[in-house]
């Protein structure tokens, strides 16, 4: 019983010491906007970085999920629906949820584990220190990048995730279901509205945010050499993809009234 | 120029500097001396404000650094160079990136400029036309030399060394050590060396301090330090 309290103790002083270096490290991140239009060249970078160089893995995990979203959904309209609604449930699917969703796990796999890698290198290796000794300010240097860059570079991954999706869905649709693609983009030009897309959209940045920053908290709070930021580099995956679909899940309440 | 004030740092439960007094003059080399995990490389941290002590001050030119604004610590940072103990180059960034790195942040000097001070200072430190490469593929001693070459490429008053021969064989040592004593004379520094290599210590200091058990127990020229009868300093010079 004393150990449970013990334990329960530590982890609670632990979580609101990680809750306030958070804040601060928030705090920092929205002083650091001061210093926006000369880190310019530092964003665009991290755009390549995060947008460009993820896109192969993201169109990659696209097509087939817009395939496979295609294939169940005909399985399951079986003696039950028309397949004039497939389009229609693709889209409504990979708009809504499966785009932002899917596109944010794998951004958080490559990207916010390489951001925690590499600041977590940087801190062991007493690289920030070093950049703070010379009176720059690392929030400013290397987390606001990153975090304009994410909130950037997600939406706009997942612009082309929806249009491959769309397109994986549709082959199926109409090569291995038979439909005619006229049927099965008819029934997205009648069905989905503006909102739908712009939804996902909004949700995206939500989640650019997250990776960003569980990538960036993590890097910079690493400790104790290659251990630490491999240990680093698994909480900032971890908490980035729990807090995706806690988030998925609260942004759907308040966007989708049922 | 530098006072450091019954500064008390702790980590966790344990107690690693206890009350440590020290005054540096300006122009002066001091070096401290004292074994590894002493606390060595946390009083250096604590004089640039990259650690923040528990209690006491550390005061530089008459200001107490911790009752400074953000602004203004990182503007007084600017003061200083700082070479560390694993010379923590940017990866990221080339030797010509990574020495100007200070220039593109506080000033407003062009590319050419910039090109040609970190040229300059990369040739004080006898590393001429690497300006290309990446940490990566450079020895240990020219990481060091290219640190080196950062610390001084701002034209810092005060340069702090982390350490500056660990790791390096003696010949690659004493070039470094050359370099530190040529660097003082040529650019006319405060200097700070923390270290256990007295071969080292020896050769670039001007006073030397040495930290045991959280304080300063001595505080003295080369002379006095080679006479003391202190136990702990005369086991430590004995093996080292």
């Amino acid at each position: 019983m004393r150990i449970a309290v013990e334990s329960i103790g530590r982890h609670s002083v632990r979580f609101v010491a990680d809750l306030g270096a958070f804040m601060i490290m928030l705090y920092g991140l929205l002083r650091s906007f001061q210093s926006f239009f000369k880190r310019i060249r530092l964003i665009f970078e991290q755009m390549l970085t995060m947008g460009v160089r993820s896109l192969p893995l993201v169109l990659l995990t696209s097509v087939f999920t817009g395939s496979v979203t295609a294939w169940q959904a005909a399985y399951n309209f079986r003696g039950l629906v028309p397949m004039e609604f497939l389009g229609l449930t693709v889209a409504k699917t990979v708009f809504i949820e499966l785009a932002p969703v899917l596109t944010s796990l794998v951004v958080a796999g490559r990207v916010g584990a390489s951001i925690a890698a590499e600041l977590g290198t940087m801190r062991v290796t007493e690289q920030i220190d070093a950049m703070e000794s010379m009176g720059i300010d690392p929030i400013g240097y290397l987390v606001m990048p990153r975090f304009v860059s994410g909130i950037i570079m997600l939406p706009v991954l997942v612009m082309f995730s929806n249009i491959v999706a769309i397109m994986g869905g549709m082959l199926v649709s109409v090569y291995m279901v038979q439909i005619s693609h006229e049927m099965f983009f008819d029934s997205i030009k009648s069905y989905v509205g503006a909102f739908d897309v712009f939804s996902g959209l909004i949700k995206s940045v939500g989640f650019g945010a997250i990776i960003s920053l569980m990538g960036c908290y993590n890097g910079f709070n690493a400790a104790g050499g290659a251990e630490g930021v491999g240990q680093a580099t698994t909480k900032a995956v971890v908490l980035a993809s729990v807090l995706i679909l806690i988030s998925d899940y609260l942004m759907a309440t308040v966007l989708f009234n049922v | 120029m530098i006072s450091i004030e019954n500064v008390h740092k702790r980590f966790g439960s344990l107690q690693v500097l206890k009350g440590v007094n020290l005054e540096i003059e300006k122009g002066e080399t001091v070096v401290i001396l004292g074994s590894s995990g002493c606390g060595k490389s946390v009083l250096l941290k604590l004089m640039v404000g990259l650690l923040v002590p528990n209690s006491g001050s550390v005061v530089i030119d008459g200001k107490d650094i911790f009752s400074l604004s953000r602004r203004e610590l990182y503007f007084m940072r600017t003061r200083f160079g700082m070479l560390f103990q694993s010379s923590a180059l940017f990866d990221s960034m080339n030797v010509y990136e990574n020495v100007s790195l200070g220039l593109s942040e506080h000033t407003n000097l062009t590319e050419k400029e910039k090109r040609k001070q970190a040229a300059e200072k990369l040739s004080l430190v006898g590393l001429s036309g690497i300006e290309d490469k990446y940490p990566s593929e450079l020895s240990g001693g020219m990481k060091k030399r290219v640190g080196l070459a950062r610390a001084i490429c701002m034209d810092p008053e005060i340069l702090l060394y982390d350490e500056p021969t660990t790791g390096l064989d003696p010949t690659t040592a004493d070039t470094i050590n050359d370099l530190i004593i040529d660097l003082n004379q040529k650019l006319t520094v405060t200097s700070i060396a923390v270290t256990h290599d007295l071969y080292s210590a020896f050769r670039i200091g001007d006073r030397f301090a040495v930290l045991n058990n959280g304080i300063i127990i001595f505080d003295g020229k080369k002379e006095e330090l080679q006479a003391t009868e202190h136990p702990y300093i005369k086991d430590f010079l004995s093996h080292h």
